[in-house]
């Protein structure tokens, strides 16, 4: 690949990521108006909190955008290790909201450690599978990071956090798969996980009414299906351009978490068909540029990282818009960018550095002309 | 770092393939079901949206004004302010209650237990005092919201003719029912978005119509002649302690009620604190057995079918005479009367005697003629047809009472319309009270004469001559002249039927009549029913018609036709009313 096509993979993707940003914070900015508003009386309460943020995440996108990617194995097992104790640390002292203990308070500020896990994660499972690989280790290894992941998930259950819990089953699922993990094995994981969902249905019956309001939301429209009808309104009344920026109702306590995990049915219903395929678009272009460069990266780390951008991204974003549009049943998670919340939009950035570390440092096989971000 | 070689097989590539073909899917379920939902769906979702993102509230649109003839104003819309508490904003519920139930006049609790809604609304139409207290306490969450209250300024002046809009707005009586559609503008809408938790966002509503302002209505009735009227019949009220009166100017030539009152009356401002038999117009919506008025009909006919002179004279028996097995009675006993004197000594033995000589079938005729029995079609609600049976009906008696206006009853406008006849040459009017409608309407337009021609000229004019003799010293209603005016009239005194029987206590005491004979501008008619004392119409009704008349023939600058004796006879006629 000539330096050339890098550059032009490498700023293209710089458009893309500064315009995932910038409409990030502005419908961050109308989707959370409304709720700062009766709750603290200033409209912009959360869209401040969102730009502070934005500094330290952008700190972290310039040093991870800089650090040449290789020397993030260094960091995978530390990370992993303060990720479970902070995961710990939140069933201890987290602070409880709506029943579930998802964050640490320090000085105002509270984090999720849920989302440095599976920043960490990512991280952990591209180092251990490259050398994996690299040392030709017996297959059984991989039961550490099975087990590793475990831990996170049993941990994310506790506080409890299904959304992460997914998404992180989805990560581990995903990097097996492309590790070349015999599918007998991978079956059987994947059906070792039904006895587990059925239990816990079981044990929270509140699982098992979100799953009916899921299947039949008009059945109970103000009870089990109210989220799912009014995240439907909401995408459906925007129609083909939307009812315009900061316009949409639907956010006025109709959506529940309008600007957390309701966002994207904010942006249907304000930016219209159009506006979420566009962001779709966009963050398409991400993920399937990391997605091309993971079978092109020459090395066996980097292939492994930029797969696992690419899903860290891709399972976020289809799990959140699935959720909205009634394709999933409903679950708290963020879009990445586009939903407030400090941890969410640091953690990010972060990974988007280290996507812009990839695209800088990694050596490219073949003469590909034909880019996904050629024809954005 | 280990580099792979160039094109090394790994199962990596294969496998990475693959869950990059799933994403790519994931991605092309979410275009679909976002194409699904806000292309294909859209319509019904936007509905289902405004649905619940909305309110619709009306807002009241300002009622029409009513004006008398020469514009005086009768009812009108005044803005007024209806209160509701936002109670999210309220700091101290107690105190806001403790405060509103001390201006508002309301028990403390009431308010109290109001305030534990989202939006309650503490009371509608707000008197002035009351907004200004409100607003000077400085509430938070207190909210005014536009609305209109009825005010009629005079009172209980024309009480009967307007009736009363009901605090909705909506005309229950009178011409405010009537008119309704007319009066009543058209309500606004605004859209009030709403967010999911029912807080209304008032800031933010849009008006999506705004009201339309009712139309103006200008009545046929003349403000000072209507109160004259109601002054006048308000000191026989005093006087006479009546169960009921009823009084009717209306113009001859036209129709035009020019005034129209009753007692007992009602104010419509206030319309719940009287009893519901006050604010009926019993000039409309009542009957009367009209005793001798009647009379002028019977004469009428006679005279019309040629079966009569003038001057011939009938044996009017001694006030005593036995027919069809019936002794009919007159109020003095008089020997033998020629045809005019009959009438003005208004005996009931002559008249019937005259009757008798055109008989059942063209007497109906002749009633008929003058359309009693049948509504007058006046714009007001509630009007009755009075009582008049069909001739094949009649008994053997009934030749000997109805001549005499008994067996028939009519309303007070039927009356009228009948005396008008004699005032304007001939012809049947059609009562009515709308002059016009502002901004025009003109399907509203009444039909003004009806053109039938009920009595012949010469036959007007002659028995209009016997009627002038009636206000007279020898008629029967002398107290109802007035020196310098020629007035044709026609007193009436009639029984009351209780249980079936006629009565000796109860009766109806009227008179009707028309000034200046020469160019008649009013006819009135004035009707007392049940009068304490003395029940005659020539004494109980006569000088409550003479006193309307002559203030109203003041008031409308009408000439006396001979002005050495107007003079004259003002004096006295003022030398009278002092005594």
């Amino acid at each position: 690949m000539s330096s050339r096509q890098r550059l032009r993979i490498y700023y293209n993707c710089l458009i893309v990521s500064m315009l995932l940003i910038i409409l990030g914070s502005a419908m961050v900015l109308s989707s959370s108006a409304p709720y700062a508003l009766q709750r603290t009386g200033d409209p912009f309460y959360y869209f401040r909190k969102h730009c502070i943020f934005l500094i330290p995440g952008m700190l972290l996108f310039f040093y991870f955008k800089n650090l040449h990617y290789e020397k993030l194995r260094r960091f995978a097992k530390p990370l992993i290790l303060i990720s479970l104790a902070l995961l710990i640390l939140t069933l201890v002292l987290g602070t409880e909201v709506k029943g579930a203990k998802r964050s640490i308070n320090f000085n105002g500020f509270s984090f999720q450690p849920s989302e440095l896990a599976k920043f960490s994660l990512v991280i952990y499972l591209a180092h251990f599978f490259a050398r994996y690989e690299e040392e030709k280790k017996s297959r059984k290894v991989f039961i550490i990071p099975v087990f590793v992941t475990g831990a996170i998930m049993s941990l994310l259950l506790l506080e409890p956090d299904f959304g992460s819990t997914a998404t992180i089953f989805a990560y581990v699922m995903g990097f097996l798969i492309v590790a070349g993990i015999n599918w007998f094995i991978i079956t059987g994981m994947l059906l070792s996980s039904v006895p587990a969902v059925v239990y816990l249905i079981h044990k929270k019956p509140y699982m098992w009414k979100r799953i009916i309001g899921f299947i039949n939301p008009e059945k109970d429209p103000l009870g089990v299906g109210y989220h799912v009808i009014q995240s439907l309104i909401s995408t459906g009344s925007g129609g083909l351009f939307g009812v315009g920026l900061g316009r949409g109702r639907q956010k006025m306590e109709f959506l529940p978490e309008a600007h957390k995990d309701y966002v994207f049915a904010v942006i249907g219903e304000e930016l219209g068909f159009l506006g979420a395929l566009f962001i779709l678009i966009l963050f398409g272009a991400i993920i399937f540029t990391a997605l091309w460069m993971s079978r092109r990266v020459r090395d066996v780390f980097g292939r492994y990282l930029a797969f696992g951008v690419g899903i860290y991204f891709g399972i976020q974003v289809f799990i959140h818009a699935g959720v909205t549009v009634k394709v999933l049943p409903p679950k708290g998670t963020t879009l990445p960018f586009f939903s407030y919340g400090g941890s969410s939009l640091i953690i990010a950035l972060a990974m988007l550095g280290v996507f812009f570390s990839l695209i800088r440092n990694s050596e490219f096989e073949g003469n590909e002309p034909e880019l996904i971000s050629e024809i954005l | 770092m280990r580099m792979l070689r160039k094109n090394e097989p790994t199962c990596f590539l294969k496998r990475e393939k693959m869950i990059e073909i799933s994403l790519y899917l994931c991605f092309a379920i979410l275009a679909a079901r976002l194409f699904y939902l806000q292309i294909i769906m859209h319509e019904k979702y936007a509905k289902f949206a405004g649905k619940i993102q909305f309110i619709e509230n009306q807002i009241p649109a300002q009622r029409g004004s009513i004006y008398d003839r020469n514009g005086n104003i009768l009812a009108m819309d005044i803005p007024a302010k209806t209160l509701y508490v936002y109670t999210r904003n309220v700091d101290d519920k107690d105190k806001t209650a403790k405060v509103l139930a001390s201006i508002l006049k309301m028990p403390v609790s009431e308010i109290r237990k109001k305030l534990d809604e989202k939006y309650p609304r503490i009371k509608r139409k707000l008197t002035i005092e009351e907004y200004t207290a409100i607003e000077k306490e400085k509430l938070k969450g207190v909210i005014f919201e536009d609305d209109y209250k009825r005010l009629y300024p005079k009172g209980k002046l024309a009480c009967h003719i307007l009736g009363f809009a009901n605090v909705d707005g909506i005309g229950i009586e009178g011409v405010e029912l009537q008119y309704n559609d007319v009066l009543s503008g058209e309500t606004g809408l605004v859209s009030i978005p709403r967010d999911g938790r029912g807080n209304s966002l008032i800031s933010l509503s849009r008006v999506i119509c705004s009201p339309v302002r009712g139309k103006d209505i200008y009545l046929t009735i003349d403000e000072r002649i209507q109160q004259i009227v109601e002054e006048e019949i308000a000191k026989c009220w005093e006087t006479s302690t009546p169960k009921k009166i009823s009084a009717i100017v209306m113009d001859p030539k036209t129709g035009e009620i020019l005034a129209m009152a009753n007692k007992p009356d009602f104010d419509p401002n206030d319309p719940g604190r009287f009893p519901a038999e006050f604010r009926k117009n019993y000039a409309v919506t009542d009957l009367f057995e009209p005793g001798s008025i009647f009379k002028i009909v019977t004469a009428a006919a006679v005279l019309e079918e040629g079966k009569v002179t003038v001057n011939e004279i009938f044996n009017c028996e001694g006030g005593k005479w036995f027919i069809r097995g019936h002794i009919l009675h007159d109020a003095h006993p008089y020997g033998p009367l020629d045809f005019q004197q009959i009438i003005i000594k208004s005996s009931n033995i002559g008249t019937v005697k005259l009757a008798m000589r055109i008989g059942d079938q063209t007497l109906y005729r002749y009633i008929k003629k003058f359309h009693f029995g049948e509504l007058t079609g006046i714009d007001l609600p509630g009007e009755i047809r009075g009582i008049l049976r069909p001739v094949e009906k009649w008994s053997a008696y009934s030749i000997t009472a109805i001549p005499i206006g008994q067996e028939v009853g009519v309303t007070c406008l039927q009356a009228i319309r009948a005396i008008s006849v004699f005032a304007n040459g001939g012809y049947l009017v059609q009562p009515h009270i709308l002059k016009r409608i502002e901004p025009s309407a003109p399907s509203r337009a009444v039909s003004l004469v009806q053109s039938e021609n009920v009595i012949s000229p010469g036959v007007i004019a002659t028995l209009n001559a016997i009627l002038a003799k009636v206000v007279s010293e020898e008629g029967t209603a002398a107290r109802a002249g007035i020196p310098g005016y020629t007035i044709c009239g026609k007193t009436g005194t009639g029984q009351k039927v209780e249980n079936g029987v006629y009565s000796h206590s109860k009766f109806t005491a009227s008179f009707i009549g028309f000034l200046p004979l020469q160019d008649p501008q009013v006819a009135i008619l004035v009707n007392v029913d049940e009068p304490r004392g003395a029940y005659y119409g020539g004494i109980v009704a006569a000088p409550v018609f003479r006193e309307i008349a002559w203030r109203a023939m003041q008031y409308m600058q009408v000439p006396p036709q001979n002005a050495s004796i107007a003079m004259t006879g003002s004096q006295t006629y003022e030398s009278k009313r002092t005594d």
